[in-house]
């Protein structure tokens, strides 16, 4: 093994579960001592790498997390990527996601030890996976168990979007988080549409009450992680007509949200609420992208004109 | 009589067709899987859903026109999109205006369980005709999976190309249309002297090739351009001992000791089993390597996601050729014909 001391490098990709648990894991490593190195935000040319060592036929986010990985390899001591397998009770992560860190050390060479430990709740509290990451960088569970309690505070405070309140339109933003808050992969969006001087509004806005009421009409539970948080968004936008329209985001060849998307696509039909479906992938020119964005708030502004002169 | 009916795979219609019959429902058969069920299904199916959602759902659009009223379906709680099939599917032929319901072999809850027996009619009286039929279910389905395992030695060696073939289609008419457990029973050496009657030429070299893959597109022979009959009529041994129904049974609840030492195999490249057939196309390759086999055929849907974490895998850790075929509606027949040609022959080179 090589893990030495505390002034050991770990590397963190800025893909992925990153957009979910970034403050968590910061503060978790930084509270051991640790030094924590980040990829770069997306780029062009981190996208590169991930194109020349991902498989072709998988989903825009892997290839995007396959660079980032590619980015910092001779860069640190280990990687932290773990095997999500499950995040919620009942729940399953993409298989993607549960073959990871399998996939990356087959696709690249010379990598530094993977922390691949699995996060699997539906078999252990997240608790448990900890104190084997603790174990695996030779950190007593004592220790663990203390810098995850700060690290819960700062993951639980984090802001992901901030309300910016103005009297703009009200727009809806539904996505999984690796695709709505990596600004490379969803284009910019919230920043651009903000600085219009709109209000962005995603799952991350709304209180669980919220959306585990809309999902409650569901006769089958939807098993898939992030699943049940973006239709019950999704749902209670169309039905509460909280915002003034709202776009979907999802990547091409994802495949839990190919399926998820017709329960949206359903209810979207019998609801007056605005709603488009932007399906991105690397070869998506930001142009095309706003130019749809372009009309489809068009086409807001024109309804809500409509709505106000009756 | 209610009309009941499922989805093609492979023999399955002809598989449940008794315990449907002796639960009092009529059973329709689902029409023979055809480039009109593709296209039905492609047309109304989400773009990106992977491809045998959109054959069921052809499968389901043209059973409703037939008269089917419940359209059955297992289901299950993931990881992969399987389970999350008959909701989906359901929501296309409400919008589609067919009125059949869509009924998912399903027990994610007690309740839901519950409701499935009370909807189907399974109650204490009915135990015992259903563990009958369900006998003949699985009797049926052993026959068939046997008749497939030696057409499958067979097919390189036969004198008139496609005999193995025509006689499986009769033993399937036949296993069908024989609904006596005992006369079943019997049926075993009849199948094997069948095939025995075949002619065969026994003097040439054998290429053997080991098929793995995602089990629907395996199984179903007209989604995969009956590559594994392709294959065998090229001249190789076609080992599909890593995909079957009885095995999918078996495996799924850990009494398929085959299955198990595959998984096994498989951990050092991949740790946790992510859905689907992954660990085993992944194990099973490995497998067939070791037996000094010529080459690997993997089989998979476009976008299929457990396959797709297996073949980053496999390109790695598996030591002899893949040819990997991934299918979906646009998929044409002569390109496939040319690869398993091309593969064919380069395994053979190889040899020499
Ligand atoms: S959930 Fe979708 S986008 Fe995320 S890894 Fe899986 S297929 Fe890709
Ligand atoms: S295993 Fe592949 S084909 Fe089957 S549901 Fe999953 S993604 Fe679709």
């Amino acid at each position: 093994m090589v893990y030495y001391h505390s002034i050991m490098k770990i590397g963190i990709p800025r893909a992925g579960l990153y957009y979910q648990f970034f403050p968590l894991w910061d503060t978790f490593f930084k509270e051991l001592g640790f030094e924590v190195v980040y990829s770069p935000p997306t780029n062009a040319s981190l996208l590169k790498k991930g194109l020349e060592y991902a498989h072709s036929d998988i989903c825009f986010p892997m290839k995007v997390n396959f660079g980032h990985v590619y980015w910092l390899k001779d860069k640190v001591d280990v990687l932290f990527v773990p095997r999500f397998i499950s995040l919620e009770e009942k729940k399953y992560m993409c298989p993607k996601f549960m073959g990871l860190p399998d996939m990356l050390k087959a696709s690249i060479s010379n990598l530094p030890p993977l922390l691949d430990v699995n996060f699997n709740i539906r078999k252990k509290p997240f608790i448990r996976s900890w104190i084997e990451v603790g174990k695996r960088l030779r950190v007593s569970a004592n220790k663990v168990k203390k810098a995850l309690v700060k690290a819960e505070i700062s993951q639980k405070s984090y802001q992901w979007n901030n309300l910016n309140g103005g009297d703009g339109l009200k727009i809806g933003i539904v996505a999984r988080p690796y695709i709505i808050y990596d600004k490379y992969v969803s284009a910019e969006l919230i920043d651009r549409l903000k600085e219009k001087g709109m209000n962005i509004l995603t799952a991350d806005n709304l209180i669980p009450e919220i959306i585990n009421k809309e999902i409650a009409i569901l006769k089958k539970p939807i098993y898939f992680d992030f699943g049940e948080k973006n239709v019950g968004t999704a749902l209670h936008f169309l039905n509460s007509g909280e915002v003034d329209g709202f776009l979907y985001l999802i990547s091409f060849e994802c495949g839990p949200d190919s399926l998820l998307k017709e329960i949206i696509d359903d209810r979207a039909r019998t609801s007056d609420i605005p709603y488009t479906t932007l399906v991105l992938d690397e070869h998506t020119e930001i142009a095309g992208i706003l130019t749809r964005v372009e009309a489809f708030l068009d086409m807001i502004e024109y309804k809500s004109k409509t709505k106000f002169n009756l | 009589m209610i009309k009941v009916s499922v989805p093609n795979m492979n023999v399955v219609p002809i598989v449940v067709k008794p315990v449907f019959e002796e639960l009092g429902y009529e059973f329709i058969a689902p029409p023979k899987m055809s480039r009109k069920t593709i296209e039905e299904g492609a047309k109304y199916a989400p773009e990106f859903a992977c491809f045998p959602l959109k054959a069921v759902l052809g499968d389901f659009i043209l059973a409703s026109r037939k008269g089917a009223e419940y359209l059955v379906i297992f289901g299950g709680t993931g990881p992969c999109r399987f389970g999350w099939y008959g909701s989906t599917l359901q929501i296309i032929l409400k919008n589609l205006g067919i009125p059949a319901k869509v009924f998912v072999l399903d027990f994610p809850t007690e309740k839901w369980a519950r409701d499935t027996f009370s909807i189907l009619g399974i109650n204490g009286s009915s135990v015992k005709k259903l563990i009958h039929s369900g006998l003949i279910a699985l009797k049926k389905l052993r026959l068939i999976e046997l008749a497939q395992e030696l057409a499958r030695k067979i097919r390189p060696f036969e004198v008139k190309i496609g005999e193995s073939d025509k006689t499986l289609q009769k033993i399937y008419k036949i296993v069908d249309n024989e609904n006596s457990f005992i006369r079943l029973m019997k049926m075993k050496n009849e199948i094997k002297l069948m095939f025995e009657g075949i002619n065969k030429n026994s003097n040439h070299e054998l290429i053997r090739i080991g098929l793995v893959g995602e089990l629907y597109m395996c199984l179903q022979e007209e989604l995969n351009m009956w590559t594994e009959s392709k294959l065998g009529k090229l001249g190789a041994f076609v080992d599909r001992s890593a995909i079957g129904l009885w095995k999918y049974v078996t495996g799924d609840i850990g009494l398929n000791f085959a299955h198990r030492r595959a998984k096994r195999i498989a951990y050092p490249w991949l740790k946790w089993h992510a859905g689907g057939e992954s660990i085993y196309s992944i194990g099973y390759s490995l497998i067939f390597e070791r037996k000094g086999y010529d080459g690997v055929v993997h089989i998979s849907p476009l976008g299929c996601m457990p396959e797709i974490v297996a073949q980053t895998i496999m390109e790695k850790c598996v030591n002899i050729p893949i040819l990997n075929l991934v299918f979906d509606e646009h998929t044409g027949e002569t390109g496939v014909n040319t690869r398993l040609e091309a593969f064919c022959d380069l395994l053979k080179l190889r040899k020499e």
